[in-house]
C-alpha cells in the first residue's frame, strides 16, 4: 500500500467538493481502477461479513459498520474474476451510490488500496471499444497517468438496484 | 408612485409579453425580467392592483419557466391581457381594479384572510403562534368529534357543552390568527348549535369539522388557507340566514356578493342533507368585529367562589405542566426583556405565553385564568405595536400578572390533587384593575396584604433560594419607606431570588394543607420532538449492543475479579432498564385511532341503512407510535367488511331472533408480551362451505382443499387478494381489495391475524402485534456456520423430531406428524443454500413456526438462544431479500439475519414447485 489507510481516509475528508478530477485508486487481480473520490466515504480493514442467502453471488453478505447495515460487494466476483482468499491488505471501500431510491451506503471489497490520484483532463482517455464480448459500461474512462493505465469506474452503474434486481431475477 | 418608472415598466412588459412563447425560455425569462421591473416600480403601493397583479403574473412566469402548468399558452394569454389592461389604466389614469384581471392570476379579492395574516406587525412570533395552534388542532378535532358522536347518542349534557366551547374557543383563535372563514364557519356553527329550534344534525358537524380538518390540513401545508368564507359557509349549508351585518374584514363587493349567495343559499341543494337549514329560526346577530377580536373583552364574567373543576383531569394535567414551562420560559424572557427593552424576541415570547394559555384555559372553562392572560396578552399586544412604551413600571406589572398567573395554575394543580375545588386568588380583581389602568397609562400604588410578607420570606429561606441576611437586607428596605410593595416582587427585584423560587413560595404557601390529598398523582409531561425521540430510542438500542459486547468480550469474561463482575452486572441492568424506558417513551393509548373508528362505524352504519351499536374497551391501552398511523388502514377494512358483509339487515337479523341493533366491539389489550387488537360483531359469522366454494370458483383453491383445509385454512382465504364472497360490489365493499390489505399491513408489521367465526353468532377478527416496532423477541438458530433469527411471535414451538414422527412425501418434500397434525417441513439449509448444515433430520431441530393459520416445520441445526434485538434495514442497496425482513446486530458485533416467515413459507412453497417439476 503506497499510503496508510489513515493517511487516505485524511485525504478523502480533505478533498472536499472541488474535486472533480481527483481519484481513489485500488488494485483488483492485477489490474488498477480509480473511484471518483466524491463517492468514497471510508476505506475500512477486512471485517466479518454475514452472508446473505439468495442474492446474487457477488454480494458478499452484510456488515456491521457503527451500528448501521451496509451492504458488501465482491469486486472480484461481481468483475467475474478469479477468487481468492482475502489477504491482510483486502479492504472495504465504503462508497455512495445513487441508487433509484436514493442514496445508498455499500461496501466494495478489494485487493488492495493504492493512492488519492489527481487525474488531469490531458490524462483521461476514452474507453476502447472492446465490442459485446467486454461489457464497458461500467467504465467511465481510462486515466493513463506515468504510463499506468487506470481504470476509472462509475460506481452508480456498477451498484445499481436495478442491476442487482436484474440479477436477482436472472438467478431464480 | 413613480408613474414615469410606472409607465416604463408597463411599456417593456407590453413588449416582452408579445414576444414570449411557452416553448423558448429565454423569451419566458425575458418576461419574467419586466414583470418584476412591473412589480419592483409599483411597490410604493403594495396593495394596489398593479403591484398585486405584477406579483401574481411573477409566480405565474417562474411557473411557465418551471414548466409546472397544464396550458402554457392560457397563461400567457392571460398575462397578455392583463398588461393590456395596465396599458388602458395607464393612459386614462385610473387605477385598474384587482377584479378586472383575469381569473387564471389568482387575484380573487374574497380571500384576504390569509394573505392577510402576512402582513401584520411581527410575522415571524404570528407564524410561530399559528404552528402551535395547529399542532393542537389535531387534538381539538378529536374532542369535537367525539362530541359530536356523544350528542347524537342522547348526551345533552356534557358533550353539548364541549362542542361549544370547542367551537368558542377555535372561533375566538382562529379570529385572532386571521382564519376569517374558520372564523365565520365556527361562529355560524356555535349559532346553529345553540339554537334549539333546530334539532341536533350530526352530519352537519361531521361536516363541519371535516372541513376544519381539511382546511387546517391546506393551511398547515401551503401556509395560507385561500377559502372564500361564504363560499365555505354556504357549502357547509350554515348560510341559511343572510348574516345580519357584513363582516368587517371583507371588503364590500364581495359581501354584496356573499348576500346575494346568500339569498340564494335556500334554493340551492346544498351537499348535506340539511332541512332545517331553510326553516326559519332566529337570526343570530354575528359577533361583531371579528379582526378585533383579541381586543375584545370575552363574554365571561369573573369567578369569585371556589368552584369545583369540570374539565377532564388529563387535559387539566396537560394544561398544567404545559402553562408551567410557558409562565417558565416566560420569566427568562422578561428577565431578558428588563435588561433590553428593546428586545421583540423576548416580548413575543411573553406574549405567545399568555396567548397559549388563553387559549387552553377558555377551552377548559379556568374562567379567571383565561380573564388574566386575555388582559396581560392585549396589554403585552399594546406594547408589540408600539402603542404602549415598555417602562420599568409597566415592566412590575407583567411581573406581577405573570407570578399571579403562576399562582393560579399552581392553584389548579393543588385543587386537582386534593379535592378538585379550585380556589380563587383574592388579588385577581385587583390585578386585573391594575392590568387595564396600565393599558391606559396609569399604573396605582399596588396594595399588597403584608401579613403575607413573612411566610413568603421564611418559605424562600426554607427552601434554600435565599439567605436569612439577604432577606432582612430587603425587608429592611421595603420598611425603610422606599415605596411599598410584596415581598416576593421586591425580592426578584433585587435580584436575590428568581421569579419562579418566589412563585413557587407563593403556591407552597397557598396550598390548602389541611386538605385531604384524595385527588390524582400529577404526572408532568413534556412535549418532544418525534424524530429526537427516535434518534434517542436507536441510541439505546446501540448502547445495550455495545454492552452485551463488553460482557461478552472474552478478553473480560476471561477476568476473574469479582468486582469486575459486579459492575459489569450492574452495567448490564441500568442498560435494560434504560432500553424499557426508551420503548415506554414510544408508547401512546390507542383511544385516539379507536375514535376514528367510531365516526366510521357511525357513517357506515348511516349509508348502509343498518343500525349498529359500537362499543370500545381498552381505550387507554398503549402502543408504540409507529403502529397507530399503520393500524388505521386495516381497521377501516376490517370494519367496513363487518357492517357491509357482518351484520345482516334489520328484518334479517329479527328473524334470526336477534337484537335489531347490530354491535361491533373493538377491543384492545396487552397480553403475553404482545398487543392484541380485536373486532367483534354479531352478525352472520363466516361459512366455510360458502368461502370454500367461491374460492374453487376464483381459481384461488381446488376441490381436493375440501377434504385437505382445516377450519382456520379456510377461513384465511378470504385474505387472499381478488377474493369477495359479496354478491354485488357496493359502495362500502366486495372489490375483494379489503382483507388483503389487512394481512399485508399486518405482517408489514410483524404481526399476525387470526378469525374466530361461528355461523349465525359472529365473527371475531384479532390482530396481533408486537409491543413495539424497534425490538424483536428472537430466537437464534443456528444452520451449519450461520445463524438466523426467528421472531418469536411467529414460532409455535420448537421440537426435535422422533423416529416416527416424519414422512416423506413422494420421497421428496417431508412432513412431521404432530399430534395427529401433519405439518410440511422445509430445511432451512436448502432453502437458504447455506452449507455443512446437519443433515440427519433426527440430530436436528425442527422449529414450528404459524403463518395465516397454517404451521410449517423449519428444520434447523440447533438453538442458540433467545435474544431481544433492535431491527435494522439490511440496507437499500440489497434489493428485495426474500424470507429476510432485516437485520439485527448480535452480541459479537457481527450482523445477524431476521427470518421473515411469511416470506419463507412462500419461497419454500415456490421452490417446492419447482423441485417437483424438475423432478
Amino acid at each position: 500500500m503506497a499510503e496508510t489507510r489513515e493517511e487516505l481516509n485524511q485525504k478523502i475528508s480533505a478533498a472536499g467538493n472541488s474535486l472533480a478530477g481527483k481519484y481513489l485508486t485500488f488494485k483488483l487481480a492485477d489490474e488498477e481502477y480509480g473511484l471518483p473520490i466524491m463517492k468514497v466515504q471510508e476505506i475500512i480493514g477486512m471485517m466479518a461479513v454475514t452472508k446473505v442467502p439468495r442474492v446474487p453471488d457477488f454480494v458478499r453478505g452484510v456488515i456491521n459498520l457503527r451500528g448501521r447495515i451496509h451492504p458488501t460487494i465482491d469486486l472480484r466476483r461481481k468483475f467475474s474474476l478469479e477468487s481468492k482468499q482475502d489477504t491482510e491488505k483486502t479492504c472495504i471501500i465504503v462508497v455512495e451510490v445513487d441508487g433509484h431510491r436514493g442514496k445508498v451506503n455499500m461496501g466494495i471489497i478489494v485487493d488492495e488500496v493504492a493512492e488519492v490520484l489527481d487525474i488531469k483532463a490531458s490524462e483521461i482517455d476514452m474507453t476502447p471499444e472492446f465490442g459485446t464480448s467486454i461489457n464497458t459500461e461500467f467504465i467511465l474512462g481510462l486515466g493513463v497517468v506515468k504510463g499506468d493505465v487506470k481504470m476509472l469506474l462509475d460506481i452508480d452503474k456498477i451498484l445499481s438496484t436495478q442491476e442487482i434486481h436484474a440479477l436477482d431475477t436472472l438467478t431464480q | 408612485m413613480s408613474s414615469d418608472h410606472l409607465s416604463e415598466a408597463v411599456e417593456s412588459l407590453s413588449k416582452a409579453v408579445l414576444s414570449a412563447n411557452p416553448g423558448d425560455l429565454s423569451s419566458v425569462a425575458v418576461l419574467i425580467g419586466a414583470l418584476e421591473q412591473l412589480a419592483a416600480a409599483s411597490a410604493d403601493d403594495a396593495a394596489g392592483a398593479t403591484h398585486q397583479a405584477g406579483e401574481a403574473m411573477v409566480r405565474l412566469a417562474n411557473k411557465l419557466l418551471m414548466d409546472e402548468l397544464k396550458d402554457p399558452d392560457g397563461a400567457v394569454a392571460a398575462m397578455a391581457q392583463s398588461v393590456e389592461l395596465l396599458q388602458s389604466a395607464a393612459e386614462s389614469g385610473k387605477p385598474p381594479q384587482l377584479t378586472d384581471f383575469p381569473e387564471l392570476l389568482q387575484l380573487r379579492p374574497a380571500a384576504p384572510a390569509a394573505l392577510k395574516f402576512g402582513n401584520v406587525p411581527h410575522p415571524a412570533a404570528d407564524q410561530d403562534v399559528l404552528s402551535e395552534f395547529l399542532a393542537a388542532q389535531s387534538t381539538v378535532l378529536e374532542h369535537m368529534e367525539g362530541a359530536v358522536l356523544a350528542l347524537e347518542q342522547g348526551d345533552q349534557g356534557e358533550a353539548f357543552a364541549n362542542l361549544r366551547r370547542t367551537l368558542h374557543t377555535l372561533k375566538g383563535e382562529s379570529g385572532f390568527l386571521g382564519l376569517t372563514a374558520v372564523e365565520r364557519v365556527c361562529h355560524f356553527s356555535e349559532s346553529l348549535l345553540e339554537d334549539k329550534s333546530v334539532p341536533f344534525d350530526a352530519e352537519k358537524f361531521l361536516a363541519i369539522k371535516d372541513w376544519l380538518a381539511t382546511s387546517f390540513a391546506t393551511l398547515s401545508q401551503d401556509g395560507v388557507l385561500d377559502q372564500d368564507p361564504e363560499r365555505a359557509l354556504a357549502d357547509l349549508g350554515l348560510l341559511s340566514d343572510p348574516p345580519a351585518r357584513p363582516p368587517a374584514a371583507l371588503p364590500a363587493s364581495t359581501t354584496a356578493g356573499a348576500a346575494s349567495l346568500a339569498r340564494r343559499a335556500p334554493e340551492q341543494p346544498s351537499q348535506q342533507p340539511a332541512p332545517q337549514a331553510a326553516a326559519p329560526r332566529p337570526a343570530v346577530p354575528p359577533r361583531p368585529s371579528p379582526a378585533g377580536s383579541s381586543k375584545d373583552k370575552p363574554h365571561v364574567q369573573l369567578v369569585l367562589e371556589p368552584t369545583p373543576i369540570t374539565g377532564d383531569t388529563s387535559l387539566m394535567l396537560d394544561f398544567v405542566s404545559e402553562s408551567k414551562e410557558h409562565l417558565e420560559a416566560a420569566n427568562t424572557q422578561l428577565l431578558d426583556l428588563e435588561s433590553d427593552p428593546t428586545n421583540e424576541e423576548a416580548l413575543n415570547a411573553v406574549f405567545r405565553a399568555f396567548h397559549t394559555i388563553k387559549g387552553i384555559a377558555g377551552f377548559l372553562e379556568l374562567v379567571n385564568i383565561s380573564l388574566l392572560a386575555h388582559d396581560a396578552e392585549n396589554l403585552l399586544d399594546m406594547i408589540r405595536k408600539g402603542t404602549l412604551n415598555l417602562t420599568a413600571g409597566l415592566m412590575d406589572v407583567i411581573f406581577d400578572a405573570l407570578d399571579m398567573m403562576n399562582n393560579m395554575i399552581g392553584m389548579v394543580k393543588t385543587a386537582l390533587e386534593a379535592d378538585g375545588m379550585l380556589g380563587v386568588d383574592e388579588r385577581l380583581p385587583a390585578m386585573l384593575e391594575t392590568i387595564r389602568k396600565a393599558g391606559q397609562g396609569e399604573f396605582v400604588e399596588r396594595a399588597a396584604p403584608a401579613a403575607a410578607d413573612a411566610p413568603i420570606g421564611d418559605l424562600l429561606v426554607q427552601s434554600g433560594d435565599i439567605t436569612e441576611e439577604d432577606l432582612n437586607e430587603v425587608i429592611t428596605q421595603r420598611d425603610s419607606g422606599a415605596g411599598g410593595g410584596k415581598l416576593g416582587e421586591l425580592l426578584i427585584q433585587s435580584k436575590k431570588v428568581s421569579p419562579k423560587a418566589v412563585a413557587g413560595a407563593l403556591r407552597r404557601q397557598n396550598a390548602p394543607t389541611d386538605a385531604p390529598k384524595v385527588g390524582v398523582e400529577l404526572k408532568e409531561t413534556i412535549r418532544v420532538d418525534y424524530e429526537r425521540l427516535e434518534k434517542m430510542v436507536d441510541t439505546i438500542g446501540e448502547l445495550v449492543i455495545a454492552e452485551a459486547m463488553i460482557n461478552q468480550d472474552p478478553h473480560l469474561v476471561a477476568v476473574s475479579s469479582e468486582a469486575l463482575t459486579k459492575k459489569l452486572h450492574n452495567l448490564k441492568m441500568v442498560s435494560r432498564q434504560l432500553q424499557e424506558i426508551g420503548t415506554a417513551v414510544r408508547m401512546v393509548p390507542i383511544a385516539g385511532t379507536f375514535q376514528k373508528m367510531a365516526r366510521l362505524v357511525r357513517d357506515l352504519s348511516k349509508k348502509s341503512g343498518k343500525a349498529i351499536r359500537f362499543h370500545t374497551v381498552g381505550d387507554e391501552t398503549e402502543l408504540d407510535r409507529a403502529f397507530v398511523d399503520k393500524i388505521g388502514d386495516p381497521l377501516v377494512h376490517m370494519i367496513r367488511n363487518a357492517v357491509d358483509h357482518g351484520i345482516e339487515p334489520a328484518n334479517v337479523r329479527q328473524s334470526r331472533g336477534k337484537a335489531l341493533e347490530g354491535a361491533i366491539e373493538l377491543r384492545a389489550f396487552h397480553e403475553g408480551g404482545n398487543i392484541h387488537i380485536e373486532l367483534q360483531d354479531d352478525g352472520k359469522g363466516l361459512d366455510p362451505d360458502v368461502i370454500l366454494a367461491k374460492a374453487i370458483e376464483k381459481g384461488l383453491a381446488s376441490e381436493e382443499d375440501r377434504e385437505r383445509l382445516s377450519r382456520d385454512e379456510i377461513f384465511n382465504i378470504i385474505f387472499a387478494a381478488g377474493f369477495s364472497t359479496a354478491a354485488q360490489v357496493t359502495e362500502v365493499s366486495g372489490r375483494g381489495v379489503g382483507m388483503d390489505v389487512v394481512r399485508r399491513n399486518i405482517e408489514g408489521l410483524r404481526g399476525q391475524v387470526y378469525i374466530k367465526s361461528t355461523l349465525g353468532e359472529g365473527t371475531t377478527f384479532r390482530l396481533t402485534l408486537p409491543l413495539t416496532m424497534a425490538l424483536i423477541d428472537g430466537m437464534v438458530v443456528k444452520v451449519g456456520q450461520e445463524r438466523f433469527i426467528f421472531p418469536v411471535l411467529s414460532v409455535v414451538e420448537s421440537l426435535r423430531p422422533a423416529p416416527g414422527m416424519v414422512q416423506t412425501v413422494l420421497g421428496r418434500g417431508e412432513m412431521l406428524s404432530l399430534r395427529n397434525r401433519q405439518i410440511p417441513m422445509y430445511r432451512l439449509d436448502q432453502l437458504f443454500g447455506v452449507h455443512q448444515a446437519v443433515q440427519d433430520i433426527f440430530q436436528g431441530l425442527v422449529v414450528v413456526v404459524e403463518n395465516q393459520g397454517r404451521q410449517v416445520g423449519i428444520v434447523v441445526d440447533e438453538l442458540l438462544g433467545l435474544q431481544q434485538t433492535v431491527i435494522k434495514s439490511l440496507g437499500a442497496g440489497l434489493g428485495i431479500t426474500e424470507g429476510l425482513s432485516g437485520g439485527a446486530i448480535m452480541a459479537d458485533g457481527t450482523v445477524g439475519l431476521i427470518v421473515d416467515i411469511p416470506g419463507l413459507i412462500k419461497v419454500a412453497k415456490t421452490e417446492g414447485t419447482v423441485a417437483r417439476r424438475a423432478g
